[in-house]
């Protein structure tokens, strides 16, 4: 039996007076990846930032595996297994690329209990900064200062931080975004590694991307959700193409 | 002295700071506000200003007997446009080269305030020195009192003020009037609002932001000179005296809602006449440690000033 | 990288070694000097884990000084209290003063965190001023030879005041050492850098922030405890302005964010000052100067200078 891993339920937030989302709701289950999609400013990026704190909800509820977390602050949230990649890169430019893997590596740790002997506790976050950069092939440029790296790269550095995170639900902010066609085709790969052990709420322009790794879509404009089902049906849904696809249509059709 | 005559006579001090403080700060309030730095040398300006006033004053009567109202009204005009000038040239040489950092320009003012307070030391020396007021009546003021025969008037021992402090309060008023004209209604006041709005744009159109911006400098600089150049007469020149016109300036443009001209002008005059009263019935130093933490706290919780307005 | 690096533990040592044998190579007068350097050394080194690794640029760590100061000096000049107990007080008030300016100044951000301390230590300095029944003010006070006695060894005495000194300034040494190898330590690098990330990563950047000014505080609060008790005098100076910016100006010429530099400032600007006084009683301007220069040319101090060029592992 699946269960949900995240549960919106009416969620409204507002900037000074203007909607950015209303009457939200919204259900990830465990182990899928869900994508949101949407015009720009639709609310996206306002819906996952409520979700992880960095925006408190005007009304509604959020449930976190069968926790209500509306009130919970963000580094709460985190620690109780959401990581989120930033939509600009979000790095420690400054310090080398495994420090900053190793910082998100040594605050999960700690969550799940660390080893109290501090050779063991070093051990620990090394193997999970060294699982981490294998995984999206950042092994040799772990010494390098991060802020150096390629843009491509340090988009793969943010997905590497989440992964150090152990996270049950890991949210990614439009991590394609600015990526060469092969480093996306990459990326897809490692989505599809990742879709079977953890629930991914990807926010994605891509629609390429969309369609080939997402279990299910998730559509907004506006503030509303005006749309939800697996990629087949939302692609068949008339006022999906009206509101969002507009012109482009066929493009994604095709 | 009875409470009533304590009371107008501590406001009347209080208005004397207020008119002081109200340009001192307006000058504060204007490099904050379009260069976004703070200007922790801003004292020192003020300080500047009184000495560079003293120079004028003295030397003008030593050298050329000029009578003392005269050369206070050269001083007046002299000192604001030579402390501007120093001004503009730290903007050049130091403030500019960092690219208006906001934490970099407080380390470096912190800098500038010892240079500027030192040389004054090595120059001018560490005595206190007066300078003459252009014109100092006494004038007594009367009071009320119910006597035998009904409400009668009199005139209470050491109650009233002198024609240079109603000068100092008027002025100050006129300055600051001319100043908000200058910002509103001429070329000056336009591009500089057009650069504080949008730098880019601004240097697009051909205005010289750098030069804007050492102006501004500049002029924050010589309002405080102003302010020092009316209260020298009342208080003396002295290379030390930059921290209270500093700590009540920062207190006033915090208040007024960082760098908004007119919630300075209106907290600088609410501060100056609660100064004048507190200090006039209880010890300046523990009105100073409540102003203080006051400013401390409203910064804390209401971080744009109590008449600030929520901007993005 | 994250293996344990011994460099940085037998750098501080061999400094330590150095300063041992400083006593026994030079003459009394510089010896004397470097009692003093040390302790201000270690009032600097406490400021710089709060400015230098965490990015919280405080102008008024002399108000933590100076809590450690009167601390001291009060207890033990009204109070009668012995000199050990009476550190232990001035600690103690510094760490709580930290705690509780900390929590409110902590509340803002940048140019507002900084006029914040600023005036919280404005607030303190007049404090002592108003109290100057028991303070003295500008004047101060002089707390008796006779008391200052700790383990038994006189700390009036020349050698036992240039070692108890030199414990000072080797304890936080190699705290500050030892911190910000430490997970802590490393998550007041990543506050540094990226404060919204670190949120993001899960840290409690708030909390984080504040242990650090606690910390920091503290150790402040120790080397004012230290100053009163070795040199035997605390005056309302060592509360005021000045005493917030001096911290400040021996970071950023040493190097912020570096364990040596505070030191390494300390040292300079004190030879600086002293060498400069000889000539005229402006000697401040140096003061200013240096600020400038700092801001101007030298961004990450000397020691900061001496890591990106030469050695990255400078701790």
């Amino acid at each position: 039996m699946t269960r949900d891993v995240l549960e919106c339920e009416r969620l409204h937030k507002s900037f000074g007076g203007v909607q950015a989302v209303g009457d939200v709701n919204l259900k990830i289950q465990e182990n899928q990846v869900c994508a949101l999609i949407g015009p720009n400013g639709a609310g996206k990026s306002t819906l996952v930032g409520l979700v992880c704190g960095r925006f408190e909800p005007d009304a509604g509820r959020i449930v976190f595996d069968g926790q209500d977390i509306t009130t919970l602050p963000a580094h709460a949230r985190i620690r109780l297994g959401i990581a989120y990649t930033f939509q600009i890169t979000s790095i420690f430019a400054d310090l080398p690329v495994c420090e900053n893997v190793a910082l998100a590596a040594r605050r999960a740790l700690a969550t799940t209990g660390l080893p109290r002997r501090t050779y063991t506790r070093a051990r620990a976050v090394r193997h999970r900064v060294a699982a981490s950069l294998e995984q999206v092939g950042l092994s040799d440029l772990g010494a390098h200062r991060a802020g150096d790296l390629a843009y491509g790269h340090q988009r793969l550095l943010e997905v590497a931080m989440g992964l150090a995170q152990a996270p049950r639900l890991f949210i990614m902010d439009e991590p394609t975004q600015g990526l060469a066609l092969q480093e996306i085709e990459n990326f897809k790969t490692l989505l599809a590694e990742l879709a079977g052990s953890t629930t991914i709420l990807l926010i994605e322009h891509n629609m390429d991307v969309v369609m080939g790794t997402a279990h299910r879509v998730a559509v907004l404009d506006a503030g509303s959700l005006i749309a939800q089902g697996t990629p087949e049906e939302v692609r068949a849904d008339r006022r999906v193409q009206a509101a969002y696809l507009g012109t482009s249509t066929e493009q994604v059709l095709k | 002295m009875e409470f009533g005559p304590h009371l107008i006579l501590a406001l009347l001090e209080g208005s004397v700071t207020a008119a002081v403080l109200a340009l001192t700060a307006a000058g504060l309030a204007i490099v904050f506000g379009m260069l976004r730095v703070v200007n922790v040398a801003h004292g020192e300006f003020f300080m500047l200003g009184a000495v560079f006033a003293w120079f004028v004053t003295s030397g003008l009567s030593e050298l050329a007997n000029v009578p003392p109202a005269p050369a206070f009204l050269c001083a007046l005009i002299v000192a604001p446009i030579a402390t501007g000038a120093v001004a503009a040239l730290a903007d050049r040489l130091v403030l500019s080269r960092i690219g208006y950092d906001p934490e970099r320009t407080i380390v470096a003012t912190i800098g500038l305030l010892y240079v500027l307070q030192q040389l004054t030391l090595m120059t001018y020396g560490p005595e206190a020195r007066p300078v003459e007021a252009p014109f100092n009546t006494r004038i007594a003021l009367p009071w009320f009192e119910q006597g035998s025969d009904g409400w009668a008037l009199y005139w209470p021992w050491g109650f009233g003020t002198t024609s240079y402090k109603l000068f100092v309060i008027g002025a100050a008023a006129g300055l600051l009037i001319i100043l908000w004209l200058l910002l509103r209604h001429t070329r000056l006041g336009l591009v500089m609002r057009a650069t504080q709005q949008d730098r880019d744009m601004a240097s697009a159109f051909g205005i010289r932001v750098n030069r804007v911006y050492a102006m501004v400098f500049g002029l924050g600089a010589a309002l405080a000179a102003l302010g020092a150049v009316l209260v020298v007469p009342i208080q003396q020149a002295h290379y030390l005296m930059g921290g209270d016109p500093l700590l009540m300036s920062f207190i006033v443009v915090i208040i007024g809602g960082l760098g908004s001209v007119a919630g300075t002008v209106v907290a600088a005059i609410m501060i100056g006449l609660a100064d004048g009263v507190v200090s006039v019935f209880f010890s300046a130093t523990l009105a100073k440690i409540i102003a203080t933490i006051a400013v401390a706290l409203v910064l804390v919780f209401r971080p744009h000033g109590l008449f600030g307005r929520r901007s993005a | 990288m994250s293996s344990t690096d011994w460099r940085p533990l037998a750098l501080h040592l061999s400094v330590i070694g150095v300063l041992i044998a400083c006593w026994f190579l030079l003459p009394a007068y510089h010896s004397g000097n470097l009692a003093r350097i040390l302790v201000l050394a270690a009032y600097a080194s406490g400021f710089n884990l709060v400015f230098g690794y965490t990015g919280l640029l405080s102008l008024g760590h002399a108000l933590f000084f100076a809590a450690g100061l009167y601390g001291l000096g009060l207890s033990m000049h009204h109070a009668e209290v012995a000199a050990l107990p009476a550190w232990g007080i001035g600690v103690a008030a510094a760490a709580l003063v930290a705690a509780t300016t900390g929590a409110l100044a902590l509340r803002t951000t940048g140019v507002a965190f900084m006029i914040v301390t600023l005036m919280f230590a404005q607030a303190g300095f007049l404090t002592v001023l108003y109290f100057g029944q028991w303070t003295r003010g500008d004047e101060g006070f002089v707390i008796t030879p006779a008391a200052r006695t700790a383990f038994g060894f006189d700390l009036a005495d020349e050698r036992v005041r240039y070692f108890a000194a030199l414990a000072l300034f080797a304890f936080t040494l190699l705290l500050v050492g030892w911190i910000v190898r430490t997970g802590f330590g490393r998550s007041l690098v990543a506050i540094r850098e990226n404060e919204q990330r670190a949120l993001m990563l899960g840290y409690n950047v708030q909390r984080i922030k504040w242990i650090a000014v606690i910390i920091s505080g503290a150790v402040s609060g120790a080397a004012g405890a230290s100053y009163a008790l070795l040199f035997g005098y605390a005056g309302a100076s060592f509360a005021s302005v000045q005493y917030s910016i001096l911290p400040l100006l021996w970071t950023l010429l040493g190097g912020a964010g570096t364990t040596l530099g505070p030191f390494v400032g300390t040292l300079v600007m004190f030879y600086l000052i002293d060498y400069a006084s000889e000539l005229t009683d402006a000697y401040l301007l140096l003061v200013g100067i240096s600020l400038i220069i700092a801001t101007l040319f030298l961004p990450h101090g000397i020691v900061g200078t001496a890591r990106k060029r030469l050695m990255r592992w400078l701790p």
